[in-house]
């Protein structure tokens, strides 16, 4: 008698499989859960209203997640995208790599103007030249201003970089049919054109420049971190080209409701005050409150692109590029 | 005296020795001595590849310590490594020996040591004697007034040996070069030498 | 029942086909996903053609600029031998090993816009470019360059010198006759290898070329795969490159071979004197030496700031210093067991005569030297992607492509004596009608030293990889290569520089190591 309430009890425990939390995996790039970035915060407050693990899986930079997915494809073990930017999203859309999401996005920003049914904004701005205003007292005030002067300048590949793409659309978008010459002028006083966001801000840190193709928010890194108020951004008349991040749900999740519960989370108020000072962009929400480093940003007028277009075009403005800034 | 040498001292590995020696010009000089007793060293410090630590060696009165080696009046013939092994007997037996030279003596000396089938051959075909054979023909047909020889004859056999030695000979008496030469054998002191020097230990 | 030659034979094929197979699977990686093809039309493509002569052009005169610096300063050596030549040539054999971003930091540091040499240096001195491709080129190649051909010169017969200078030959002839013969392989060898390391740069390429007009085959490769994903664009022109590079290799591998670590200390031979002027100048030329070299460790640390040096995370720093050598030393130990395997076949393939088939043979054991070191991670990288097998299978492949990388550097070391050994011993092993484990035991025994030193030499190469870790490594476990990049990505400078002292140190401390045990080797 005994052995058997034993034995079933064995047989029921074995049975039985021990209930785990369930795991989230989101690939995210790696700047994102650095140490300074906004990953761990997210990870604590998250972890604490689901009752989950949450899981980044780290990849170099946004063109990877997009590229690591298409690989993977159905094997992936990815349930979010996180940290695509727009001109990533048409390509991400159509290889079929996320589904529609069912977070409630009326509290995001109205000039946003978001309608898309699969991707969820976490946070955007700007891309604007920076300089040291101890070293310019009178900056460049347009995108043709700059090119036109002998200013040495530092930007990123379009190949390899968002900030690079965006300096590509800003181009396109400032000069249409005359980006050839103004491509080939800017070569001029071009000191390098760099691989990645941080080896063109960091050499222009060091001196090595007059201006770096970087984001509006940046002084305020600066001084929210470091206390210094002289990195400024150049405001452009033409306007600037935005950079919107955003997330998604992979089409082969097997945790859907986790997922969206995730990206309900990245835009809560919660999470939008967590970003804009580890990840140094703006929220996509009202009401966050800031450090007074915010306020002094500059805030420019929109280029619009729609990720359509970018999609479309992109080829043959690389092309352009290519061929015309050699230096 | 055209050849003087005096308490030339040379330090050399461990021990330290002292020459003095004279010859006139024309004379040929045999240095003997037992293995180990310094001949070899004596011949590379007038050569100019030994420095000596004091004395002086004097050729026609002048100074010759004083002049690197590739100045002496010297024309030397090695105990080895006397050949450039990647260049070819012919090219290696035109070195250092003059235009004319080449063209009128060269090619009786050749015939009369026996290499006329060797000269386009490189030396690490040849037998040690026939090397050896090359490297004389060389040392004695060169311009230089002074002549040294370190064992000259050591891998010859009898019948080449006695050929060598009649054209050494005929060559220094010739051109009338002052000689030094170590040698072991009673036979080549007979056959060369007007004066024989004891190296004692 | 088979021999112990057959077996042999047998493996060192089978090793050979394991080379080619993963050769073939990084290539099929990347054709067989979305029907990537060869695109004979990039090749007519003006901006290939482009890519050509910009890769051709500043591999040229990189390795022209190496040698002439590298052949004065190894002809000073030999004859002035003046002191601290030993200590000055480990520090060149430092400089072949360092990581690459660390000389590409030090360039930057030391000529950049706002560099410590800035005001040496004319008014319009741009280093993005042409001249900083070249600077850093220089730097890392040309004390190979000086201790191959330093080696070259010590390998003079002893009797050479004294003999030209009896028979009185001149400057143009002693030139003609004694080193000229002597040089003319090693330039030939070591300007081919520098021409080849530097057609298939990219970290140089990518840091200092300071535009597109600065792209090489390896650069476009990645830029292909990288944004545009462009397979096609990136197959073609692995292929085209593997080509270029693949066939000025096997010109290589028929002419001699270089021993990576030369320039042992050997008994002088006489020499003729050198006249006090040109002692004076080469003495200088020496110290200009001497600065050059040290230049780059005092700008590394130079950046260094003490405050950062008392509150670094030294935990995650020896993690990954200790992560760094468990891979470098799986990579070399199985390197160094590839190829001991894939020596036998070559040696017989010389004993038998056919040059042509030991070269053939040669060039499969280490032609992934010149194939796009871009396309074979990323080739396997999507294959197993493809075939999720990535996470099971991703530090068997890290491992494995590092060895492959390094092997080429340890045949070349192996295969000499290796072959020395066969051809003193080979009689009387197969007259003594030994087993297996005691032939194997003698051989073992026979190469321990140079196995030793090529031992050390792999571990240097595979401790300085950054690439193949950036495909295949997981980011919250990092090398310390990678940390050093993750440092200096997140604008941590300061740690970074500490981060690469390290590593130099560790590489300073592999090479004393190395060194002494090569010394001895070579009796």
């Amino acid at each position: 008698m005994r052995s058997a309430v034993l034995s079933a009890a064995i047989a029921v425990s074995i049975a039985t499989p021990v209930s785990a939390a369930p795991t989230l995996n989101v690939y995210t790039y790696d700047s994102f859960v650095s140490e300074w970035g906004p990953g761990p915060g997210l990870k604590e407050a998250f972890e604490k209203q689901c009752g989950c693990t949450l899981n980044f899986i780290a990849v170099e930079d946004g063109v990877s997640i997009l590229n690591r997915s298409r690989i993977e494809g159905a094997s992936t073990e990815a349930d979010v995208l996180l940290g695509l930017d727009l001109g990533l999203v048409t390509e991400t859309a159509e290889l079929g790599l996320v589904q529609a999401h069912k977070v409630d996005t009326s509290a995001l920003k109205a000039e946003l103007n978001w309608q898309d049914s699969q991707f969820v904004p976490f946070d955007y701005g700007h891309f604007a030249f920076i300089y040291d205003s101890r070293k310019i007292d009178s900056p460049a005030t347009s995108l043709k201003q700059l090119i036109d002067s002998d200013a040495s300048v530092i930007y990123q590949d379009p190949r390899t970089s968002t900030p690079g793409q965006g300096m590509m659309l800003w181009v396109n978008g400032v000069y249409a049919d005359q980006s050839a010459s103004a491509w080939a002028k800017l070569a001029q006083h071009t000191e390098t054109v760099t691989k990645g966001w941080w080896e063109a801000y960091s050499l222009f840190l060091e001196g090595g420049a007059d201006y770096v193709l970087s984001y509006t928010t940046s002084p305020a890194y600066h001084q929210v971190a470091e206390g210094v108020d002289h990195y400024k951004a150049a405001q452009f008349s033409e306007g600037h080209v935005a950079q919107v991040e955003v997330a998604a749900i992979s089409a082969y999740t097997e945790q859907p409701e986790l997922a969206n519960q995730f990206l309900q989370f990245l835009i809560s108020p919660e999470a939008q005050a967590i970003i804009p000072v580890t990840n140094w962009m703006l929220p996509v929400i009202d009401g966050i409150e800031l450090p007074e480093a915010f306020d002094k940003l500059v805030t420019p007028d929109t280029i619009d692109f729609t990720p359509q277009a970018i999609a479309a075009n992109r080829a043959a403005w690389i092309k352009t590029w290519r061929d015309s800034a050699a230096n | 005296m055209t050849l003087k040498v005096e308490n030339l001292s040379i330090y050399y590995a461990d021990w330290q020795r002292d020459y003095s020696l004279v010859a006139a010009e024309g004379e040929r000089l045999a240095i003997k001595g037992l293995s180990g007793v310094g001949k070899t060293t004596l011949l590379m410090a007038l050569a100019g590849f030994i420095k000596p630590i004091a004395g002086s060696a004097r050729w026609r009165d002048q100074d010759l310590l004083a002049l690197p080696p590739e100045r002496r009046p010297i024309s030397m013939l090695f105990q080895d490594d006397n050949l450039f092994e990647h260049l070819s007997v012919a090219q290696n037996l035109r070195l250092g020996l003059r235009a004319e030279t080449i063209v009128n003596s060269l090619p009786e000396a050749v015939e009369q040591l026996g290499l006329s089938e060797q000269l386009n051959k490189l030396p690490g075909q040849l037998s040690g004697g026939q090397r050896q054979r090359v490297g004389l023909i060389r040392t004695l047909l060169r311009p230089e007034p002074l002549i040294i020889l370190d064992e000259p004859f050591a891998e010859l056999d009898a019948d080449t040996r006695q050929r060598a030695l009649d054209f050494t000979l005929n060559a220094a008496r010739a051109s009338n070069k002052t000689m030094l030469l170590i040698t072991h054998q009673d036979e080549d002191i007979a056959a060369l030498a007007t004066q024989t020097l004891h190296l004692e230990p | 029942m088979p021999t112990l030659r057959s077996v042999q034979q047998l493996s060192g094929y089978a090793a050979l086909a394991c080379l080619i197979a993963v050769t073939f699977l990084a290539f099929q990686g990347l054709a067989g996903f979305n029907n990537a093809r060869f695109d004979p039309e990039l090749l007519r493509d003006p901006y290939t053609l482009k890519i050509l002569k910009f890769s051709l052009w500043q591999a040229s005169l990189s390795t022209l600029i190496s040698l002439l610096v590298a052949w004065p300063l190894a002809r000073i050596l030999y004859r002035l031998n003046p002191t601290g030549t030993q200590q000055f040539l480990r520090l060149c054999l430092l400089a072949f090993v360092t990581p690459t971003l660390v000389v590409i930091t030090s360039t930057m540091v030391l000529f950049g816009p706002q560099g410590l040499l800035r005001e040496f240096l004319p008014a319009q001195w741009k280093l993005f470019g042409l001249n900083g491709i070249l600077i850093a080129h220089v730097y890392l190649n040309f004390p190979l360059a000086l201790r191959i051909l330093l080696q070259s010169y010590q390998s003079l017969p002893l009797g050479s010198e004294r003999l030209a200078s009896q028979l009185k030959l001149s400057s143009w002839q002693r030139f003609r006759v004694l080193e000229w013969p002597q040089l003319r392989s090693s330039l030939l060898a070591v300007g081919t290898l520098i021409f080849i390391l530097c057609f298939n740069s990219f970290a140089v390429v990518l840091a200092l070329g300071g535009g597109p007009s600065a792209t090489t085959f390896e650069l476009a490769i990645y830029q292909a795969l990288k944004y545009q994903f462009n397979l096609s664009e990136a197959l073609t022109l692995s292929w085209f490159q593997f080509a270029i590079a693949g066939s000025l290799f096997a010109l290589t591998a028929l002419l001699s071979k270089i021993d990576w670590l030369g320039a042992r200390r050997r008994m002088q031979g006489w020499q003729p004197d050198v006249h006090q002027i040109l002692r004076k100048l080469g003495l200088v030329l020496y110290l200009c030496g001497w600065l050059v070299m040290l230049l780059p460790l005092f700008a590394l640390l130079s950046s260094i700031e003490p405050t950062k040096l008392a509150n670094l995370d030294y935990r995650v720093l020896l993690m990954s210093l200790g992560r760094s050598l468990l891979i470098a030393l799986g990579a070399t130990l199985t390197a160094l067991l590839l190829a001991l395997v894939l020596l036998p076949p070559q040696i017989e393939a010389l004993k038998q005569h056919r040059p042509v088939k030991a070269a053939l043979i040669n060039w499969i054991s280490t032609h992934h030297l010149v194939a796009p070191a871009m396309v074979l991670s990323t080739g396997i990288y999507i294959w197993l992607l493809s075939s999720g097998a990535l996470k099971q299978w991703s530090t068997f492949w890290l491992v494995l492509l590092n060895a492959l990388l390094v092997l080429p550097f340890l045949l070349t070391q192996l295969r000499t004596n290796s072959r020395a050994y066969q051809q003193q011993y080979g009689a009387l092993i197969a007259n003594l009608n030994l087993s297996l484990l005691v032939r194997s035991s003698i051989y073992l025994r026979y190469l321990k030293r140079p196995l030793m030193s090529a031992f050390a030499l792999g571990l240097l190469l595979a401790l300085g990889d950054v690439s193949i870790f950036a495909i295949f490594g997981s980011y919250d476990a990092p090398t310390l290569p990678w940390l050093i990049y993750s440092y200096a990505g997140s604008y941590r400078l300061g740690e970074a520089s500490i981060a690469s002292t390290l590593l130099l140190l560790i590489c300073a401390l592999l090479l004393l190591v190395l060194e002494k045990s090569h010394h001895q080797s070579k009796v």
